[in-house]
């Protein structure tokens, strides 16, 4: 196994004192922060001072420090039925239950805004019962339905933004990203700067362009020179506070040792022989095991979609109205990489310059916003000749994890489809 | 009771009164979910038609595209438009307002992208955004009079003022319905077949046949007044046969099936385009709506009396209703209001078995 990247411990470090700091500051100086979906213009409350938790990044630390279980048994035990778990709903849920024991890093501290889109049922429910619950202003953003697809949507996202995602479509989003704007000026205090949330989108195109940058290089390099499990903490550390200065530079960092690697021939597994990939949610409560393979099969997870919709899904050029921009980013995100007919095209496109000789695709019992589209991009996987294992699993509850059978799953799926 | 009977008929025959129309030459549109405007389907001169599945109908074609996680109606309805059910279609108009309904236009347009399905008709989504505030009013306003255009070249007609006053004829004939039913003078079946009925008939024998059943003697029935509060549409009345079946008589139900069907009035002082609108964007029972415009009707029907208890179902499937219990069960208690809460799937025998078996003891209590 590869020597781990000297950028994964950074990122590593740097969530942890940050949460530390935003928590000295939310709960001794009182400063208000939001609890915003990852699906959500993050730039223009950071811009305006107003630090964001992502209510997904948390539900993320909830699962690694396998505490989703406590926090899922806690729902059931007030009237919220089984079926409801989610990992985008996980976060909420630890902030109505301040009495389960061991949050991790001390918990979350009581937001003064939440802010979602009203992308799912079950999300724009569950926020209006947190909002209920926690006496907390709740901004939903209603998103328009798309009518009409272009093949290869990833080719227009960056500049024919407007005619992609529908002017009328932008339009809509753009006059409540302006009610936003007015709901988030009053809690801060201060106007927003459009100047400074210009450079600020500037920055995060620069940070995704790093991010593009590795991702050609893995898709050039003979051997994957980093593991998945580290692309996808780099990734979304940075996603997480992009277009910071941090964020910017721990992109170009994490670029620069990849590059580095694959020019010295170093791979995340020396003795790679098959290239897979992962799609869907990551799993974020057990991340080592994307390297369960590597020793027994030489086979090495190389994709998932959390640097490819980095690269392709938030760069946006054309900033002369950096709300407009913002507003066209987040009308297809969750869509393109779950969904038909946006998914599909895309994930057969990234596999097969990933060279991946098979996929496994996660199967999420709780979420059928998760699951939903797996069915056609199975079919267009198969049909581009790369085997698909679909693998039924919670990727957060941890009283559910059974690595042993899911071990056994992927490597018959190895043996059988792909090595024989 | 003839007037019933043709009622009860469109209810049982779904598409028969659809088919006879598109082989008399009328346009037909058929339309899915509880938020399309209808009246401007009539207004272009076309015959509009519920789309449902076959309730626990099959879903063997759809299994192949469309995830078993997916609620089975809309997975039976998906199956029915891969087998070329609604090839008679001139177009078809799917509301945005559900979760549901979004992923069937997705994958609808799939099937036709993928080349599973050559021959689908054209597919049109009505985007119908029910958040507060000017912005999302104009949007859907906008979006409304797309759909009236797309209509007027399907159909060639375009007389909204007189579909919107026919409409309002038709609202004030449930309306008198729903008030027989708040008097414990109609059977929630039959209530539910009449009320469907008029998603599948031909506008104007819908409201003769109704005026006729409303002039009909009904007198009041015995049996504690049930609400059902269901995560679900319910286009199908197996729930209501079993309510019925334990003694209770169910006087209203929480969804676009029911007695939300033609909530609200028209305002006729705006231009008729307008006044369509509206009625639908403040009234419209979605999912997607924000909570204090989806718990309005239930508030309202609590306040009015009458209710002696409720049936909530949240059938095993559900991935969203469910955030929305413990708000409702404290609503319900606070109202004083008796309520039963029903997990197991209507659909299914064994399920089924098990409800009947809670109602027995339920409804049996409150006698």
């Amino acid at each position: 196994m590869s020597k781990q990247l000297q950028c994964t411990a950074l990122a590593r470090e740097f969530s942890r004192s940050w949460f530390g700091d935003l928590r000295r500051r939310v709960i001794e100086e009182r400063q208000p922060y939001v609890l915003a979906s990852a699906e959500t213009p993050h730039e223009i409350f950071e811009v305006l001072g107003l630090p964001v938790v992502t209510a997904e990044w948390w539900s993320g630390v909830v699962s690694a420090k396998r505490r989703a279980g406590a926090y899922l048994d806690w729902m059931n035990a007030h009237g919220l039925h089984e079926g409801l778990g989610g990992y985008n709903t996980l976060g909420l849920v630890s902030l109505m239950a301040p009495e389960v024991p061991d949050a991790p890093w001390g918990g979350l501290p009581p937001p003064a805004l939440l802010c979602t889109p009203n992308r799912s049922e079950a999300g724009a429910r569950a926020y209006a019962m947190a909002a209920g619950r926690l006496n907390v202003p709740c901004f939903t953003i209603d998103v328009p339905a798309a009518t009409r697809f272009y093949p290869r949507w990833w080719e227009m996202a960056r500049r024919e933004w407007d005619d992609l995602y529908e002017r009328h479509r932008v339009d809509i989003m753009l006059e409540q990203f302006r009610d936003l704007i007015a709901a988030a000026e009053a809690i801060a205090g201060r106007r927003l700067d459009l100047d400074a949330l210009r450079a600020r989108l500037e920055a995060v195109n620069r940070q995704e362009e790093a991010f593009d940058a590795a991702r050609e290089t893995i898709v050039e390099a003979e051997k994957c020179p980093v593991s998945l499990d580290e692309q996808m903490s780099n990734v979304m550390t940075a996603q997480w506070h992009r277009g910071t200065g941090w964020a910017v530079s721990h992109a170009q960092a994490f670029r620069d040792e990849v590059q580095a690697r694959a020019a010295a021939g170093e791979a995340a597994c020396a003795g790679e022989r098959i290239r897979l990939m992962w799609v869907g949610n990551g799993l974020w409560q057990n991340t080592a095991f994307y390297r369960a393979f590597e020793d027994s099969h030489g086979a090495v997870f190389v994709w998932s979609m959390y640097l490819a919709i980095a690269a392709d899904g938030y760069i946006k050029y054309g900033l002369h109205d950096p709300v407009r921009a913002l507003a066209a980013r987040y009308l297809n995100l969750g869509e393109q990489m779950h969904v038909p007919p946006w998914a599909g095209e895309w994930v057969v496109h990234e596999g097969l310059r990933h060279r991946v000789q098979g996929a496994v695709m996660l199967a999420p019992p709780a979420s059928r916003t998760a699951l939903a589209g797996n069915r056609f991009q199975m079919l267009a996987l198969e049909k581009a000749g790369i085997p698909v294992l679909e693998v039924t699993m919670d990727p957060n509850d941890n009283r559910a994890w059974d690595e042993a059978r899911l071990r056994g799953q992927v490597a018959r799926f190895i043996e059988e489809r792909i090595a024989a | 009771m003839p007037a019933f009977d043709a009622l009860h008929a469109a209810y049982r025959n779904r598409l028969e009164p659809a088919r006879r129309a598109a082989a008399a030459g009328t346009k037909v549109v058929g339309v899915i979910g509880g938020a399309v405007p209808v009246e401007l389907v009539h207004a272009a001169g076309c015959f509009a038609v519920q789309l449902t599945a076959e309730p626990g109908g099959p879903t063997d074609r759809a299994d192949r595209f469309m995830e078993d996680l997916h609620e089975r109606a809309t997975r039976a309805l998906f199956d029915r438009m891969l087998g070329g059910a609604f090839d008679f279609c001139a177009a078809i108009v799917i509301d945005m307002t559900s979760d549901a309904n979004r992923h069937l236009f997705h994958y609808a347009k799939e099937i036709v992208r993928q080349g599973v399905r050559d021959t689908l008709p054209p597919l049109i989504a009505y985007d119908l955004m029910l958040g507060d505030g000017t912005a999302i009013r104009g949007y859907g306003l906008a979006r409304t009079r797309e759909l009236a255009e797309r209509l007027r070249l399907i159909g060639g007609g375009e007389d909204i003022a007189g579909a919107l006053a026919a409409a309002q004829r038709r609202r004030a004939l449930l309306r008198r319905l729903e008030a027989l039913r708040a008097e414990g003078r109609l059977r929630g079946v039959d209530a539910l077949h009449v009320l469907g009925a008029g998603r599948f008939m031909a506008p104007e024998e819908f409201e003769q046949a109704l005026t006729a059943f409303l002039a009909e003697t009904h007198p009041t029935l015995t049996g504690p007044r049930v609400v059902i509060v269901p995560a679900v549409p319910l286009d199908h009345d197996t729930l209501h046969e079993a309510i019925e079946r334990s003694g209770g008589v169910v006087v209203g139900e929480d969804d676009w099936w029911g007695s939300r069907a033609h909530d609200g009035d028209f305002r006729t002082q705006l231009p008729p385009l307008e006044a369509i609108f509206g009625a639908h964007y403040e009234t419209t029972a979605s999912p997607r709506a924000p909570e204090a415009k989806r718990e309005a009707w239930l508030r309202r029907r609590l306040e009015a009396g009458g209710i002696d208890a409720a049936v909530v179902y949240i059938p095993p499937s559900d991935q969203d209703f469910g955030w929305s219990y413990p708000d409702l069960q404290r609503l319900l208690d606070g109202k004083g209001i008796p309520a039963v809460l029903l997990r197991d799937d209507i659909l299914d025998a064994s399920g089924a078995e098990r409800i009947a078996a809670q109602l027995q003891a339920f409804i049996g209590g409150l006698r």
